[in-house]
């Protein structure tokens, strides 16, 4: 075979696609700042109990509240002020973070591995199986969040698990109908033939050869469902449906302080800015990954 | 002068890894009754060339030329609007895949007339008379049904037959055909590729055919040109260069095709080893030369364009 | 000599929905074929787009289900087999070397993935049988590691061969594995196809539309025409003295660079027929230049005739 290693020999050797990737990731800007805002936003909240001044459900109706320290009458004992009730304002805002992430995180897993496992199983198998998946979709579809939130509620009590529980089994609508498409585009290319002719188990194939090439949608799809998840858990919560008080949710706290907003704007712009810097974190990194993993295809 | 006079067109594209040289100082002339064919591999350029005429390069290309002129008129010196006028008009164009080269949500009529309409200012009863001439002369049968039909009705071949009549609706001088038989059968192409020959032939049309199929070079050009890393290598009279090629590549393209009853069955095939350089940055010498098995020394230097009296060139220093 | 594998009286059909309401009509991919693969051959199987010749592959692969008539695969129907043991002896080599290699595997792991489904040795030996092949196609061993983005159409169809071969099955089954392909990395791949063929005596079946390809490297060939055979012979008998008058449009229309000959007139009709609704008699017939009374009423069937077999009246006159 001597001419074969000709045309073989001479081409090859094009960098390796995970450090073009990398360098991708690495010059997106958008992706880099949400990255570094997310990290900083994970970093403080999970060192909450290390670096939180005060105890945050520790009341002192004497300090009741406090202005943040850029106010003329602040000072540093209180950083961010206190709430109604006198409990550190920054101590708060930091474990409120652990439960917005808490939230996002847990509601991404759950609903993302109901709705990733029926899309991949609607898109790979399609036929009788998938007209049976688009119709449990829609089902879902014709059913408020909010609504449902608030009957369940109603008969089992807010709490953070029933938070976690009903958006985690109600949000993942968009994970199937996106990994069903993304599926049924791999579904047909010749590897998954090839895999199939060489015997590969059904079981194989999907895990194997479909999923690792649907995983950029199915990564994409994860923030925008996880920035999601937390808006709704701070609108449940400001409507009293989600977390109870005394726990330092976002939502919550905005609720709590709606009374002051005339008096102590900070009350509400405190965790209203945390709630939009996590969001648009996620958001960020959502749309940064999508630009820098888009699918390498036939490039 | 000839109908259309191409003198060192060149056509960059601006990448995020540099300048890619897609075209490199290209020339060539057709007349009215001659079919020339640009023949290459992927990438070498052929299809730039095509579009840089029709003045439709992508908005990452600029175009530049010593003489890019057609009927007499430099086409680099035009505005927009005549350029407009030219294009669809006397300079005509039809693509590789007939299906997303046709708009699916218009009627075969409504795409045959529009730019008759337009560029002859007549009546749509006129328009759709001469559609309906021309598609009986591509050999559609019952043309003024078909004129109602969408394009998804028709087979491939067929829609290929509506595209050429398509270009012919305003009577061109230039045809561009960019791989118009790529996507079809081979039965199907040899009908075509007849077709195109008849049709330039009945109406003086000057044709340039974009192809990477040999074969269908031999067959129907008068002129062909082999173009490799955006510059033509080779040009002559079809005759003149399938006899006795004279570049390396063109010799080596020859060689990697069976010829039934030329070549014995089941024989190794030529090959050329090695792959097309990259377009990025400055090149200098011949481009082929890491993949030519009679590569030297000076084949590094700026090799000169050599011209036999017949009109047979090449850029290479054994020519 | 054996038959490795045979159809007989295959058909395949699909129903192809029209808008959500209207009924479904069937499209008959294939349509009762009967063919047999003998071992050391190089079958060729020809047609144009539409005849049914990738719906065959697929069966002969046991990625496809015949709707009727059986696929048998060393004499045992394949419905009987299990999926991994048609994979040890019957394997693809796909047209597109861009969709037929998963983007985000090595292309070691992507060699190795039959051994790996059929629990050959330790993964070690896996990953040395693996570059051992990619060495035996033409590839370096330092592309081991690379992934498929890296490489160009022909390394990647040498990659795809590589695969196919990994197991040593007793048939590969080409579908235009060089159609995607630049004229020069063609060759290529067709001296690599030839030469395992000869050195492995591996069986190819050759699916293609290039008449001067299947000319150069096949040894029989079948015609296909909108699901059914219209002819099949022994290569030299079939390209020396084609019957049918389809076979004989598809080999004047094969344009040779060869100037002079012109483009040749075949005598054809224009018109492609609609597999959703073949026509009446011979299939062919509206296209035939050579049509006759029985034509449009009677379907030929595939008879002996002169080594070979063909399907057409004429050949009974």
């Amino acid at each position: 075979m001597s001419d074969a290693t000709l045309e073989a020999s001479a081409a090859a050797a094009s960098p390796d696609p995970r450090g073009v990737a990398l360098r991708r990731v690495a010059g997106h800007a958008g992706l880099m700042t949400g990255a570094t805002l997310l990290a900083a936003i994970v970093i403080l909240s999970l060192a909450a109990p290390l670096i939180a001044p005060h105890d945050p459900y520790a009341q002192d109706l004497a300090k009741r509240l406090a202005p943040p320290i850029w106010d003329a009458r602040g000072d540093w004992s209180h950083p961010l002020g206190t709430d109604n009730l006198g409990r550190d304002y920054l101590s708060r805002v930091l474990w409120g973070g652990q439960i917005s992430l808490l939230i996002g995180f847990s509601v991404m897993i759950i609903s993302g591995l109901i709705g990733s496992t029926l899309g991949l199983v609607a898109g790979y198998f399609g036929g009788r199986i998938d007209l049976v998946v688009t119709f449990i979709v829609t089902a879902r579809l014709a059913l408020p969040v909010v609504l449902v939130a608030l009957a369940v509620v109603a008969v089992a009590s807010g709490s953070l698990l029933v938070v976690i529980l009903v958006l985690g089994l109600l949000k993942w609508d968009r994970f199937a109908v996106v990994m069903r498409s993304a599926t049924q585009q791999v579904r047909h290319l010749d590897y998954v033939a090839a895999a199939r002719a060489a015997g590969a188990s059904t079981a194989r194939i999907i895990l194997r050869e479909v999923l690792p090439n649907v995983a950029p949608q199915l990564i994409v799809v994860a923030t925008v469902e996880a920035a999601s998840a937390i808006l709704l858990e701070a609108a449940l919560s400001f409507l009293g449906l989600g977390v109870q008080p005394p726990l330092p949710s976002w939502g919550l706290m905005i609720s709590e302080a709606k009374a002051y907003m005339f008096f102590s704007f900070w009350l509400i712009a405190i965790p209203g800015t945390a709630l939009a810097l996590l969001v648009l974190a996620i958001n960020l990194v959502g749309d940064g990954l999508r630009d820098t993993l888009a699918p390498d295809g036939r490039a | 002068m000839s109908l259309l006079d191409v003198e060192r067109l060149t056509v960059d594209l601006a990448t995020p890894q540099g300048t890619l040289h897609a075209v490199r100082g290209v020339s060539f002339a057709v007349d009215r009754g001659e079919t020339l064919c640009l023949v290459g591999e992927s990438g070498c350029g052929k299809s730039m060339t095509s579009l840089a005429l029709m003045d439709l390069l992508p908005k990452a290309a600029s175009r530049r030329a010593v003489r890019l002129s057609f009927g007499g008129v430099e086409l680099g010196d035009l505005s927009p609007a005549r350029m407009n006028d030219l294009r669809g008009n006397r300079i005509a164009m039809i693509f590789q895949e007939p299906m997303t080269a046709l708009n699916p949500a218009y009627t075969i009529g409504d795409q045959m007339t529009e730019g008759f309409r337009r560029h002859k200012r007549v009546g749509r009863a006129q328009a759709e008379a001469r559609a309906v001439d021309l598609l009986g002369r591509v050999g559609i049968a019952s043309a003024r049904e078909r004129l109602g039909q969408y394009p998804h009705q028709l087979s491939g071949g067929l829609r290929q037959r509506v595209m050429i009549a398509t270009a012919l609706m305003c009577g061109p001088d230039l045809l561009i055909a960019d791989e118009p038989t790529t996507a079809l059968d081979v039965t199907i192409q040899a009908q075509i590729l007849r077709l195109l020959g008849e049709l330039a032939e009945e109406f003086g049309l000057a044709l340039v055919l974009i192809t990477h199929d040999l074969g269908v070079v031999a067959r129907i050009a008068t002129r062909v040109a082999v173009m490799y890393a955006g510059e033509i290598v080779e040009t002559g009279a079809a005759a003149d260069l399938f006899a006795a090629p004279r570049h390396p590549y063109t010799q080596g393209l020859l060689d990697c095709i069976p010829v039934p009853g030329r070549t014995p069955r089941g024989s190794r095939l030529g090959a050329i080893p090695g792959v097309v350089p990259s377009l990025v940055g400055a090149l200098k010498g011949c481009a082929f030369r890491s993949r030519c098995r009679f590569a030297r020394p000076d084949c590094e230097t700026d090799i000169p364009w050599r011209v036999d009296a017949r009109g047979h060139g090449a850029r290479c220093v054994l020519a | 000599m054996t038959i490795l594998i045979e159809t007989r009286d295959v058909s395949r059909a699909f129903a192809v929905g029209r808008g959500l309401f209207a009924k479904k009509r069937m499209l008959h991919a294939v349509n009762g074929v009967s063919l047999a693969v003998r071992e050391g051959e190089v079958l060729a199987i020809v047609g144009e787009s539409g005849c049914g010749k990738s719906t065959l592959a697929k069966m002969l692969l046991g990625l496809l289900a015949p709707s009727a008539g059986a696929v048998l695969i060393g004499g045992t129907d394949a419905r009987s087999l299990a999926r991994v043991e048609i994979a040890r002896r019957v394997q693809p080599v796909f047209q597109d070397p861009y969709s037929s290699l998963n983007p985000r595997r090595r292309i070691a792991d992507i060699v190795a993935l039959p051994l790996e489904v059929h629990r050959v040795g330790a993964s070690g030996e896996r990953r040395r049988r693996a570059v051992e092949m990619l060495e035996r196609v033409g590839l370096p061993a330092r592309l081991a590691p690379a992934y498929p983005g890296q490489l160009s159409g022909g390394q990647r169809q040498r990659v795809a061969i590589a695969r196919a071969l990994v197991m040593q099955p007793e048939i590969v089954i080409c579908d235009e594995p060089t159609s995607a392909l630049d004229v020069s990395v063609q060759s290529q791949i067709l001296n690599l196809l030839m030469d395992l063929q000869r050195e492995l005596g591996t069986t190819l079946v050759f699916i293609s539309h290039n008449l001067a390809v299947v000319e150069h490297i096949a040894t029989r060939v079948a015609v296909m025409y909108l699901g059914r055979v219209v002819e099949e012979a022994e290569a030299g008998a079939l390209f020396g003295a084609p019957q049918h008058p389809y076979t004989q449009a598809l080999l004047a229309s094969a344009l040779t660079p060869e100037p002079g000959l012109g483009v040749p007139d075949l005598g054809l009709g224009p018109a492609f027929p609609d597999p959703l609704s073949p026509p009446a008699g011979c299939a062919f017939h509206p296209r035939c230049n050579r049509r006759f009374a029985p034509c449009d009423a009677v379907e030929p069937v595939l008879q002996p005739r002169a080594g070979g077999r063909v399907a057409c009246h004429l050949a009974g006159v």
